[in-house]
């Protein structure tokens, strides 16, 4: 959903027409686009060196997880975090550009919790990746992008923590 | 129901794929002709029954559907045949609003045909109607806009047709 889709969802359920505080929303949302498609830009360009600087900093900071015994040790393991770091950077940039948390909560928080814990992940450790993620993609942009884009990334940050 | 937005997002999450530049075309021709849509609905909004009646008049009244065993005769079919035009013109702003046509299909053409039929409602006339009313919202919004809404109004006519 969008903040688009939201709103005739909302409209609808009453068989009205949008109100102007409604359009208005629309409106500024769509005066925004620009700057949403260049922050998705900057972050799909940048992919591959977020995930790898990110990871650095997250297997700095827990070498226990990829240490023997770690969910993360060996190739593979190592392989399946980086991907699924990859996916939530994906997801992050659909939310921006659909200026929407729901995207991302419905492709990959729902039951967010119940997965990882079934695969014995430390969730404290994905929502570490996801800030340091944050950290470097924040860098990459201007202050103002930034905390647009720093919204989502807390936003998945605070549904793991 | 999905918007521009969301349709684009669906459709790359489904193969895992992050935004490429054929999917940032196509939003940004959606956030550039965001204002116009915009406007555009909230015109259509403050003068919802004025359409409905200049499109009534120019389609319906002056035919046999008004006569006794008309299917317009008796108030109360009257009644439901412009509370019908209604409901198509909101579903056809939301479209619009939107650029999208799947409201259109999950929440008015599902069902639309097979229940005119069994009420022995003419679909020609319905037709007729939709296409007045797309003329009177072109006269009203402007050529630009007139043309989207034409698309949706169309797409309700082809989907009862």
């Amino acid at each position: 959903m969008s903040v688009v889709t939201k709103s005739i969802v909302n409209a609808d359920a009453e068989a009205r027409y949008l109100s102007p505080g409604e359009l208005d929303r629309i409106k500024s949302f769509v005066t925004s686009g620009e700057k949403r498609l260049r922050i998705a830009q900057v972050l799909t360009e940048s992919r591959e060196r977020i995930v790898k600087q990110a990871a650095d900093q997250l297997f700095q900071k827990r070498p226990d997880i990829v240490s023997p015994g770690g969910n993360a040790y060996g190739e593979e393991m190592t392989a399946t975090c980086l991907r699924d770091m990859d996916y939530y950077l994906r997801l992050i940039t659909y939310g921006i550009i659909a200026g929407d948390v729901t995207p991302i909560e419905e492709i990959g928080l729902v039951g967010v919790r119940e997965m990882y814990n079934s695969l014995g992940t430390p969730i404290p450790a994905v929502a570490e990746s996801i800030r340091q993620m944050k950290q470097v993609a924040t860098g990459l942009l201007s202050p103002d992008d930034a905390a647009e884009a720093g919204y989502y990334f807390d936003f998945v940050v605070g549904a793991m923590g | 129901m999905q918007d521009a937005i969301t349709a684009v997002i669906n459709s790359y999450d489904v193969q895992g794929k992050y935004l490429d530049n054929s999917a940032m075309d196509k939003l940004k021709s959606f956030f550039a002709t965001g204002e116009l849509r915009v406007r555009a609905a909230a015109t259509i909004a403050a003068n919802a029954s004025t359409i409905v009646k200049d499109a009534a008049a120019k389609a319906l009244l002056y035919s046999d559907l008004t006569r006794p065993g008309g299917n317009m005769y008796t108030t109360r079919r009257y009644a439901a045949c412009i509370r019908d035009m209604d409901y198509y013109l909101r579903y056809a702003t939301y479209a619009m609003l939107a650029g999208d046509t799947s409201i259109l299909d999950e929440r008015v053409l599902n069902g639309l045909k097979e229940t005119y039929n069994s009420l022995g409602v003419p679909v020609g006339a319905t037709i007729q109607a939709i296409q007045a009313m797309k003329e009177v919202t072109a006269a009203l919004v402007g050529a630009d806009a007139g043309k989207e809404m034409g698309v949706y109004f169309d797409y309700i006519c082809s989907g009862l047709s």
